[in-house]
């Protein structure tokens, strides 16, 4: 299973992907990386944000994550700084630190 | 000295005299700092400059953040701090200064910052309310309090929310991304003292650590010109209308596409010469805060811009041919649709 997260936005307006494959994990990363899309309730989670941006609000991060449910049907979810919940940015954290 | 006199002294007298001495001075700091607080709350003046810095102590949840550093306290030697306190005053005493403009939302709104926010977070962001800074990752940004233009970019997304309130996506949200470059920009060349051809017109430069082949985030004279990294990449940014570019991320390209306003206001500016705040920056200060509405687009604001330069210097003015020739360079043609509406005095000068 492949998990990306594309972010843009930010000051610097620039994109970035930061992607794990479960194959390339070991069990216990892989059993990190199954807790936190549980936790977060990744799969159940509407596409966007039921809150409306923070009006006014500027340069904040936008994240837009794909996970695989199963194989060959993915989940996208789009959340910014302002948007994300702990949970979920448990798992932007985890993706990031597991980028070389 | 006089607090190792109170204490260790042998002779009483002399102890008792230290300790006075000292809590007089204790006192008269005290004095000094609550008529400083008073000061700068007192309605009917024009100066309410109310800065609060809050550490985040790299969390990314601001409810938990703590005061640091209150109007009027001194310097924390943290750098983030210091620097939030310092350059959020730099922005008022411009705004105020150059347009009698008292804070983000013209009535003393205090300015509140929070730096060390996350870990590693290579970014700053404004809220809607607040401020709010990351240290960068050490790799690619060190931390975004270093450079003024940036507290000026995002104090100005404050006043744009405050007035024409342009929608954060497409070129509405472009447009809004370029006045926050344009008043960063000249917040940092009033405080350097700089006329326009003399500014260097970058955003972010000093952002970036030594591994970056880049001078600045972005270049309001040469849009597309301020990275070329092996790893970030080219700056993607346009200089003109033509090379729009079409994307669904970063809301509609905000922060590429304000390549071609950056550079509108940059060949205003260096055409008139002298000090860019004065006239071109006047020109879209007013735009900005009595021309503008949350859904204008490029035209809609070189339209208005034209309208301004008509009727504050004349028509076939000097500053009035610059505006026009600066937006045709990115290849948007001015339409001069209002030439006697009137416009509400925005300069210290204009005030006696």
């Amino acid at each position: 299973m492949k998990v990306t997260i594309e972010r843009t936005g930010g000051f610097a307006g620039m994109s970035t992907t930061f992607s794990v494959d479960d194959n390339a994990l070991n069990s216990s990363e892989k059993q990190q990386l199954e807790t936190l899309l549980n936790k977060s309730k990744f799969f159940d989670m509407p596409l966007k944000s039921s809150e409306a941006d923070s009006k006014g609000a500027a340069d904040y991060f936008i994240y837009r994550i794909t996970a695989e449910s199963e194989p060959g049907k993915s989940h996208t979810v789009e959340r910014t700084d302002l948007t994300m919940d702990s949970s979920l940015k448990a798992l932007v954290d985890f993706l990031e630190s597991k980028q070389n | 000295m006089l607090q190792q006199i109170a204490r260790n002294s042998d002779d009483e007298e002399l102890r008792e005299s230290a300790f006075n001495t000292l809590a007089l001075s204790e006192q008269a700091r005290g004095r000094r700092q609550i008529l400083g607080a008073l000061q700068t709350l007192t309605v009917g003046g024009t100066v309410q400059l109310l800065r609060t810095v809050f550490d985040c102590k790299n969390k990314s949840d601001t409810d938990f953040a703590t005061v640091a550093r209150r109007e009027g306290d001194p310097a924390k030697n943290n750098k983030a701090i210091d620097e939030a306190y310092a350059y959020s005053g730099d922005v008022y005493n411009f705004y105020n200064e150059v347009f009698a403009r008292n804070s983000i939302d013209g009535n003393g709104m205090p300015l509140n910052s929070y730096v060390h926010y996350a870990v590693k977070y290579n970014n700053a962001f404004w809220d809607g309310s607040k401020m709010t800074y990351g240290d960068g990752d050490g790799k690619i940004f060190g931390r975004f309090t270093e450079a003024i233009d940036v507290v000026g970019h995002e104090l100005t997304h404050g006043v744009t929310e405050n007035t024409a309130g342009l929608q954060y996506r497409g070129q509405p949200g472009a447009l809004n991304e370029s006045m926050s470059d344009v008043f960063g920009s000249l917040v940092k060349q009033y405080v350097l003292r700089q006329t326009a051809d003399k500014a260097d017109w970058l955003i972010g430069a000093g952002l970036f650590t030594s591994r970056i082949k880049g001078k600045a985030l972005r270049s309001m004279k040469d849009p597309g010109t301020a990275y070329n990294d092996p790893l970030l990449g080219k700056d993607p940014q346009p200089a003109d209308m033509s090379h729009y570019v079409s994307t669904s991320a970063d809301n509609g390209g905000v922060h590429i596409n304000s390549g071609i306003p950056n550079k509108a206001f940059y060949e205003v500016a260096y055409a008139i010469g002298g000090n860019a705040w004065e006239r071109a920056g006047k020109i879209w200060y007013v735009t900005l805060t009595q021309k503008l509405t949350p859904s204008s687009n490029f035209q809609d604001c070189a339209n208005a811009t034209l309208e301004v330069a008509h009727n504050l210097y004349g028509d076939g003015s000097k500053e009035e041919k610059a505006v026009s020739s600066a937006w045709a360079k990115v290849k948007i043609t001015p339409k001069l649709e209002n030439s006697n509406t009137i416009i509400k005095q925005v300069t210290q000068e204009s005030l006696y």
